[in-house]
């Protein structure tokens, strides 16, 4: 199995596959976008190149909290920066998944007694492209 | 020699020329075949036989020699990719001797001898003595030397470098903001340049998107000389300046605009040759071609000398841009042509709408009976892109200056029943806020200015909190996720290292028909003069806010402002408008500087006694005194420019008797 970036967005925790992720930064100053789908908060200026930053609780079904960092998702050379509220860390993902309704979201499994989201990157920014218009 | 015949020898030798080139890039990039090297020598061979037709000695000895090269190629079956250097820098000494240049016949025959040789062309060429004079000297341009080679590298490559140089840079004055300006001497020299080399290697990056006009329009003088010809008329176009460098995506947009001007001058523009004589003129039309770089801009100019456009058309139209609008409207043509007489408009409604889609903006001009010219304002480049920034609701946007015409003040609103538009010289324009044309939620400005957006035949008047200055920058665009989202045609960044997004002019003007008129805080106030009476003023600067902000400043005061951007282009505004009582002109500026406007003026009978202010940055008493013998009226320095004694001086030297 390919490792997960396990993060915490509200109360749920979540994780990307690492394969999706470029990197992770603290959250940047972020320029709104007048006009932009909910979900986009703006743009950031990542080292000289303009990144959209995207919040994804809304998404989820989780309340919002600071974003304090942003998760750069990378899917193939689509970039966006995923704000979380916290980063636990880097483990495998879980091998089998239950199937979750929830959109963006692969599928659900326990790691460590806790319910883990793991989350579907190219869907997650195709629903907000799609709801850009 | 015969023009004519030198002309068609010309038209026939660019376009073989152009198909040698790419097929030489082919063949550097190791993908030349035998057919390669057999359209190398039908072209070779052509061009050897018509140039010593036409008397063009030389070229045809040096067409000989590429034949020769190519004989030996096309007989074993391969051409090494290293002589395709050698080759192509023959093409280009072959083009420039056709525009006029010198070129060695005999070193050149030398040289592709010596390269013959596969043992040697191996090795790198050896320098001909009269290089200098085989380069082409158009600035950044492919300059192909005989033994430089040249590279084929993919648009995406370039603009990849294009990216780190801008990233670095921005970097760099993200630096410079943070340390502020409390740092020594020596680190404020290292960061100051350090910028320096950043912005000469975004320049030089740049210089690599960008091709000389003159790569799409060699073949038009032919073009036009047999469109002509099919409708009876003679028909000759002029080239100027074509060295001017402009973006590939641009280059790749411009041959259909051009074109469809030209056939319009040809078609509607220039009267039969009979009807020529009869009105003095010669017998065969003329249309120029030219081409100038304006700083970050590139203005092309299509000057015929044909009847020029109907005057119950040109009585419509207060000034260029109105002309030009006037004329692009959709159905004109149709409507309101009589015969060709004003059928000038044929189409231009598409032309426009593309050179918008570039970013650029159209002008005509027209004297009846005398020509019409049709000027067309392009950004030399796509990656970067004039700007005034302006700031609304705390967050600060770009807009490209090709869109904008000036900046009014509040003072001017006038209401009409439901609509809050702007008084701009008797012209009632719509006033929109920023806020609602792009989306956003902010307070309603208490005052502040309003800046005048062109695009789509229209212009609207958009108030913004205030202005924050005018810049170059480097245009990213939002991506994927934000493509869908209208009003923006990209981002850029500011010293801070945070982002500014560029409004994009059109959908400005289309929103503002829906969204509601900005409340009004102020009941509007009276003009302080009645336009009539109002002393006419001209301002002279290359820079758009140095001229908005003093035509803030005079039109507040209730002077009727008038604008240039050079010298030449205030020498045109005064021969329209006579009654012009005081010039306000910069030093520094392109095609004609202050210096040379002060001279101009002063040896015209007509301007000799004119007021001119010089208002500059260069405080040095040289230029003062430079200035004062060139016979300017007053000097004012912009490091200690203030309303005050702006208005002070121009009062004194507008009512003096």
């Amino acid at each position: 199995m390919p490792d997960g970036v396990h993060v915490r967005v509200g109360a749920g925790r979540y994780a990307f596959d690492v394969r999706d992720v470029r990197e992770v930064e603290d959250r940047q100053r972020v320029t709104a976008v007048p006009g932009a789908p909910a979900g986009v908060l703006g743009v950031c200026n990542l080292r000289g190149a303009v990144l959209p930053v995207v919040q994804v609780n809304e998404l989820l079904g989780q309340d919002a909290e600071g974003g304090r960092f942003i998760v750069i998702a990378d899917v193939d050379g689509f970039l966006a920066g995923v704000t979380v509220d916290e980063i636990l860390g880097v483990e495998p993902l879980p091998g089998e998944l239950e199937p979750d309704a929830a959109a963006g979201v692969r599928g659900r499994a326990l790691v460590d007694g806790e319910l883990v989201g793991v989350l579907d990157t190219g869907e997650i920014l195709r629903l907000l492209a799609d709801a850009a218009g | 020699m015969d023009e004519r015949l030198l002309s068609i020898f010309r038209g026939e030798a660019t376009e073989r020329l152009d198909r040698m080139v790419q097929t030489l890039l082919a063949v550097e990039a190791g993908e030349g075949d035998a057919e390669a090297i057999r359209e190398l020598f039908r072209h070779a061979h052509s061009l050897k036989g018509t140039a010593g037709m036409v008397g063009l000695g030389d070229i045809g000895t040096v067409a000989a020699a590429v034949e020769d090269v190519l004989s030996q190629a096309r007989t074993s079956g391969e051409l090494d990719p290293a002589q395709a250097g050698p080759l192509l820098a023959v093409t280009d000494a072959i083009r420039g001797a056709m525009e006029g240049r010198p070129i060695d016949a005999p070193a050149i025959v030398a040289q592709l001898r010596g390269s013959e040789a596969p043992a040697e062309a191996a090795a790198p060429a050896p320098e001909p003595e009269r290089e200098p004079e085989l380069a082409r000297t158009n600035g950044g341009a492919p300059a192909a030397r005989p033994g430089v080679r040249m590279l084929r590298v993919s648009a995406d490559r370039v603009d990849d470098l294009l990216d780190v140089a801008g990233q670095a840079l921005t970097g760099l004055r993200q630096w410079e903001h943070a340390v502020g300006d409390d740092v020594d001497e020596f680190t404020r020299d290292a960061l100051e340049q350090g910028e320096t080399l950043m912005l000469g290697l975004q320049h030089a990056v740049l210089d690599l998107r960008t091709l000389p006009l003159a790569s799409i329009v060699g073949r038009l003088p032919r073009a036009v000389r047999d469109i002509a010809a099919a409708e009876g008329k003679e028909v000759s176009l002029d080239l100027v300046g074509v060295d001017a460098q402009l973006d590939r995506a641009i280059l790749d947009t411009l041959p259909d605009l051009i074109v469809h001007l030209l056939r319009n001058a040809v078609s509607h523009g220039i009267e039969p040759p009979q009807e020529r004589e009869a009105a003095g003129k010669p017998r065969a039309g003329r249309i120029v071609l030219r081409a100038e770089t304006r700083g970050s801009e590139v203005t092309l100019t299509i000057a015929d000398d044909g009847r020029g456009v109907a005057p119950e058309l040109l009585a419509r139209a207060q000034s260029p841009l109105e002309l030009a609008d006037l004329l692009a409207t959709p159905g004109l043509s149709t409507a309101e042509a009589v015969g060709d007489l004003s059928g000038r408009g044929v189409g231009l409604d598409a032309v426009r709408r593309d050179l918008e889609g570039l970013g650029g903006a159209m002008l005509v001009t027209s004297e009846p009976g005398a020509g019409a010219e049709f000027m067309l304002r392009l950004p030399a480049t796509l990656a970067v892109l004039g700007l005034l920034l302006v700031e609304r609701g705390g967050q600060v946007f770009g807009l490209g200056l090709t869109n904008l015409e000036e900046v009014v003040e509040s003072d001017q609103i006038i209401v009409l029943g439901e609509r809050v538009a702007v008084d701009v010289r008797g012209e009632a324009i719509p006033l929109v806020d920023l806020a609602d044309v792009l989306g956003m939620t902010a307070p309603r400005p208490a005052s502040g200015p309003a800046v005048i957006v062109a695009a789509l035949n229209r212009r609207v008047a958009v108030r913004v909190d205030g202005l924050r200055g005018e810049r170059e920058g480097i245009v990213k665009p939002l991506g994927p996720l934000l493509a869908g989202v209208p009003g923006y045609v990209g981002a850029t960044f500011l010293d801070d290292g945070s982002i500014a997004l560029i409004a994009d002019g059109r959908h400005i003007v289309r929103r503002s028909t829906t969204v509601a008129a900005p409340v009004l805080d102020a009941p509007p106030a009276a003009p302080a003069r009645a336009a009539e009476t109002a002393p006419k003023v001209l301002v002279v600067d290359d820079q758009f806010t140095v001229r908005e902000l003093q035509r803030t400043i005079l039109t507040s005061a209730g002077y009727t402002v008038l604008t240039a951007r050079d010298g030449r282009e205030a020498l045109e505004q005064l021969a329209q408008e006579p009654d012009v009582r005081l010039v306000l002109t910069d030093i520094e500026m392109p095609v004609m500087d202050g210096f040379a406007l002060l001279l101009a003026l002063r040896d015209d009978a007509r301007w000799a006694t004119l007021p001119v202010v010089v208002v500059s940055s260069r405080g040095g008493d040289d230029d003062r005194r430079r200035g004062a013998d060139a016979g300017a009226d007053a000097y004012i320095d912009k490091a200690q420019f203030d309303q005050r004694t702006l208005l002070g001086i121009v009062q004194r030297l507008v009512e003096q008797p």
